[in-house]
């Protein structure tokens, strides 16, 4: 955090702040898109999942990997804090991590005569939770309470978490044993999941190649300022979604809710994390508007997570695309 | 409730584009269409059963890729090659294409053609329009619950078919796993409130609708075959081939007591002329008999299942007569235009009275005709009473069946056609109703006593409040006539089976069958069953324009005439069709006519959920030389639609752009 704020900061643009969307900042634009391409150098070969984690972050939300070990997950996680000059903290959960680890806890302190808290790793801007379910419910129920709420009661005091809060979980869905999978209501709570997935061959022998990708991930500069993040988050939240557009975000909802398969359809709070997401990708795409095409970009990774199988109770991106082909653009 | 969520539907992007049929909405049109064509498949000749049957199954496996299509020309040729060559096999199978019979045959096979060459979603309306009809014929052959059953899930499916094209969300993961039930239910729940909605404007136009009392105009039934119940002849074994039948002939229910079972005498034809081995009608004049009735009048009403004759199986002897209907001399009551239909009449009967003791002496000439020659024995026998007074006459034939050791069986040896009777009385000795009453009446003839043989249904078998008659019931017995004392009922049947008149047919052996004789579980559920059908007559097939005119008197409306209520019935119609004005039409986005302007101009139809930019670059790879000019279109008409609110004038530059656009 070494950089100098560029000259854009929150709520400096009133037509913008009115919702009538203008073209986004150029400057800010250009400075997204260095960012971009500063990640795709480093996660080699997954420009569109390195995107969507983005327009995640730009929309206000926060982002599940879920993926087996060992394809970058946590290379992405911190070269985004890097890249974003965001401060940046890493819990690995395990089964006795307890509350008060994550949070922080006061501790009596004989000099000052008094209880002092001690922050835990949750005060920070991007928290990497590595394995969010081989915690126990409790633990993880304390973590999407701060994600929910943006801060941290302990001991009758409230503390605000810094700003911008993001937390990055990831979670391996091969492993399921001695794991507490996630209830729906706490999968809500992350607005994407995204999935990695293995390189290709010729991003895989340039990793080879080239040797691991960690350190240089912790050794990236930072790009962008957590001020301009703010700028551009509000920036994304200011494009336009035209009449439209919202009935096709509707119709995507309702359909998923009539579909025969799935446990329950997508939330209220699900529509707002679509419409959020796709605002954010289509901000990305340097536009002012939203199209049907952002929608159904981000759509898999916001709807898959949140719509559970009858059968099965896991996670059906199956059903997600079948809703994509299935729903008319109006 | 959660189906009725309003999807956008796709047909409301402008018409005249047309939209790619879903196969699941496909399917469940075959299957609903082949739901709903199957009584024809039993009813049709079976070529042409077999046809329409080919042609369903070449249609569902050109659908499910398990058959090639063939081309379209060829497709189209072969199929009007087959409706000329069905219409003409048809033609000669019924003589004529219009009418019931050929004009549902035709239909049908139209209706599989029409299948085979279903493409669009129009097309599919097209073929759920036809198959709402062809449910309704079914009505022209019975009325029964199981038809209305039957009609009920063809329209459930019908409904449920249209669903799957109008919202293909609801078919989204249909192919996959999860019981069928649960797949299916979400659909059959919004089929089934689409029919629900529909309830109270059919309720409106079942109780409304003008009941003429004569039909509009009369269906042509080809041939005689559905005629069923008693014939217009009597000859040995005619009867006893109905006595194995449980089929209801009619339900009786009375107004007071019931009579006992051996004066449920219900009249059918009277048999005057005797050929020596058959009997034959008498022409009798429509008439009113002298009939004096000395007992109490019983009110009761009869719902007669349709048996295509003229003839009401009213109960002896008739005092009163329903709309319609006149009676003859011979006590034969006659509705002029056939039973074509379950038909309800309100009558009443006195089963005590005495009936044509002032006979034209000239007329009862004719019930003493005897062919020459014919049966010579029985003639002989009779002859031997003729010193007698004839009510002993009457009694001496009596005995012979008395006296003689004779069985009453419903299966009889089959007797010669010359001097059967004989035979029968003086050799074989066992018969079934019409043996005896036959036997008698030649006796009584020869005996110098006029006779007759009447035809009709004895007994009933009660199932709750009301009496049931089935084809079983169906009987022959003798009338006599006395000087003095008139025409007497004489049944020489009671003298030989007491048990078969007392207790009615189904307490004899040998009459298998009969759902009734069979005792236990079965014969409850058949009469249960049978209760259930007689509230359908009542209630629905029985309300005609007489019930209507009465609702309508108890409305206060009872002084509508005619033509105020066909106006009325227009009305009521016309009242169907208020949600349909009302509804309000979302207005022609003037945007998105122009963009399935362009997908016309580019001849490249749009998949429903393909986002402008993946549309662009198909139709840029379509057409190269224009892929620049096609782009920008596109990115002009999201820019419009999705971007801030165009202004008018961008809106019309934008139509005028795609209307001068042209592929080279």
């Amino acid at each position: 955090m070494t950089r100098t704020l560029p000259k854009v900061s929150a709520g400096t643009d009133p037509t913008r702040a009115g919702g009538g969307a203008g073209q986004p900042d150029v400057g800010l634009s250009s400075l997204v898109a260095a960012t971009l391409a500063q990640l795709d150098r480093v996660i080699l070969g997954k420009s569109g999942q390195v995107r969507l984690s983005l327009a995640c972050l730009l929309a206000g939300g926060h982002l599940l990997l879920e993926d087996v070990p060992g394809v970058g997950k946590t290379t992405l996680a911190q070269a985004i804090a890097a890249s974003l000059g965001l401060h940046f903290s890493r819990l690995q959960f395990t089964s006795d991590l307890l509350p008060a680890d994550l949070l922080g806890v006061s501790i009596y302190e004989p000099a000052a005569r008094e209880f002092r808290f001690h922050e835990g790793p949750v005060f920070t801007q991007l928290l990497l939770a590595d394995e969010i379910n081989r915690a126990t419910p409790k633990t993880q129920s304390a973590l999407l309470e701060a994600m929910e709420e943006r801060q941290v009661s302990e001991g009758g005091t409230t503390r605000p978490l810094p700003t911008p809060f993001f937390v990055i979980a990831t979670q391996n869905p091969a492993s399921q044993l001695g794991t507490f999978a996630l209830p729906e209501s706490q999968l809500d709570r992350f607005l994407m999941t995204v999935s990695l997935g293995y390189p290709d061959p010729r991003a895989e022998r340039e990793l080879l190649l080239a040797g691991g990708r960690r350190d240089a991930a912790r050794e990236l500069s930072a790009v962008l300022t957590p001020h301009a993040l703010l700028a551009a988050q509000e920036s994304a939240a200011a494009v336009h979604v035209s009449g439209a557009l919202a009935d096709y975000v509707l119709a995507l909802i309702t359909a998923s809710r009539a579909h025969p398969d799935v446990q329950a359809g997508l939330s209220p709070r699900a529509a707002l994390g679509l419409l959020s997401a796709a605002r954010a990708w289509a901000w990305l795409a340097g536009r002012a508007h939203v199209l049907p095409e952002d929608v159904q970009a981000v759509f898999g990774s916001v709807a898959a997570h949140r719509l559970l199988g009858r059968a099965t109770g896991a996670p059906s991106p199956a059903v997600a695309a079948q809703l994509l082909s299935a729903v008319a653009i109006p | 409730m959660t189906f009725s969520v309003q999807l956008p539907r796709h047909r409301a992007a402008p018409a005249s584009v047309p939209a790619p049929l879903p196969l699941p909405a496909l399917l469940a049109m075959l299957a609903a269409l082949t739901l709903c064509l199957l009584p024809y498949l039993l009813r049709l000749p079976w070529w042409a059963s077999l046809l329409t049957g080919l042609l369903l199954a070449y249609r569902v496996g050109v659908a499910l890729k398990r058959v090639s299509a063939l081309p379209v020309l060829a497709q189209s040729l072969l199929l009007l090659l087959i409706a000329l060559m069905a219409g003409w096999g048809l033609l000669a199978a019924f003589d004529t294409l219009l009418g019931r019979d050929g004009g549902t045959a035709i239909l049908v096979v139209l209706i599989a053609l029409k299948a085979v060459e279903t493409r669009t979603g129009r097309d599919l309306q097209t073929l759920a329009l036809l198959s709402f009809f062809v449910t309704v014929t079914h009505f022209f052959y019975a009325q029964d619950t199981v038809t209305a059953l039957h009609a009920l899930l063809s329209v459930t499916g019908l409904c449920a078919a249209l669903t799957l094209w109008e919202r293909p969300g609801a078919l989204a993961g249909l192919p996959s796993a999860g019981s069928a039930l649960a797949r299916f239910s979400p659909l059959l729940k919004s089929s089934g409130g689409v029919l629900l909605r529909a309830l109270p404007l059919a309720a409106a136009l079942f109780v409304l609708f003008p009941r003429p009392d004569s039909p509009l105009w009369q269906m042509p039934v080809s041939g005689g075959s559905s005629a069923s119940g008693l014939s217009d002849t009597v000859n040995p074994g005619g009867i006893s081939s109905l006595a194995l039948s449980d089929e209801v002939a009619f339900r009786a229910q009375f107004d007071g007591p019931v009579p006992p079972s051996d004066q449920l005498y219900w009249r059918g034809p009277v048999m005057e002329f005797f050929d020596g081995e058959t009997w034959r009608l008498g022409g009798s004049p429509r008439q009113l008999p002298d009939v004096t009735v000395r007992g109490p009048v019983r009110a009761y009403t009869l719902t007669v299942e349709p048996h295509q004759r003229a003839w009401v199986l009213a109960l002896d002897a008739p005092a009163s007569l329903p709309d319609g209907t006149f009676i003859t001399q011979n006590l034969q009551v006659i509705k002029p235009s056939r039973i074509g239909a379950r038909t309800r009449f309100k009558l009443s009967a006195a089963t005590d009275y005495s009936y044509g003791i002032n006979a034209d002496p000239a007329w009862l000439m004719r019930n003493l005709q005897l062919p020459e020659r014919s049966n010579p024995r029985l003639r002989e026998l009779a002859r031997s009473w003729l010193n007698l007074p004839p009510a002993e006459r009457v009694q001496a034939g009596l005995n012979v069946f008395r006296q003689g050791d004779f069985t009453y069986t419903l299966n009889p040896p089959t007797l010669p056609t010359v001097n059967g009777m004989d035979t029968f009385v003086f050799s074989t000795r066992r018969g079934f109703c019409e043996h005896y009453a036959s036997a008698y009446a030649i006796m009584m003839r020869a005996a110098g006593v006029p006779a007759r043989v009447v035809t009709g249904y004895q007994g009933a078998e009660a199932n709750g409040a009301y009496q049931i008659v089935r084809q079983a019931n169906a009987h022959a017995w003798t009338e006599v006539w006395l000087a003095g004392q008139g025409w007497l009922r004489i049944d020489p049947t009671a003298t030989v089976s007491p048990d078969r008149i007392e207790r009615g047919v189904s307490s004899l052996k040998g009459a298998p069958g009969l759902a009734a004789g069979q005792g236990g579980l079965l014969a409850g559920l058949s009469l249960r069953l049978d209760a259930l059908q007689n509230l359908w007559n009542t209630w629905v097939i029985g309300y005609d324009g007489a019930q209507q005119r009465q609702l309508f008197a108890k409305l206060g409306l009872g002084q509508l005439g005619d033509w105020r209520l066909t106006l009325f019935g227009a009305a009521a119609i016309g009242l169907a069709f208020v949600p349909l004005l009302l509804r309000r039409r979302p207005p022609a986005e003037p945007l998105s006519t122009a963009y399935v302007l362009l997908t016309r101009r580019l001849k490249l139809p749009r998949e429903l959920h393909e986002p402008g930019s993946a549309y662009a670059e198909r139709a840029a790879g379509r057409y190269p030389g224009q892929s620049g000019r096609i782009r920008e279109l596109i990115g002009e008409y999201q820019r419009l639609r999705y971007g801030p609110e165009p202004t008018a004038e961008q809106v019309r530059a934008f139509v005028q752009a795609v209307r001068d656009f042209r592929v080279r």
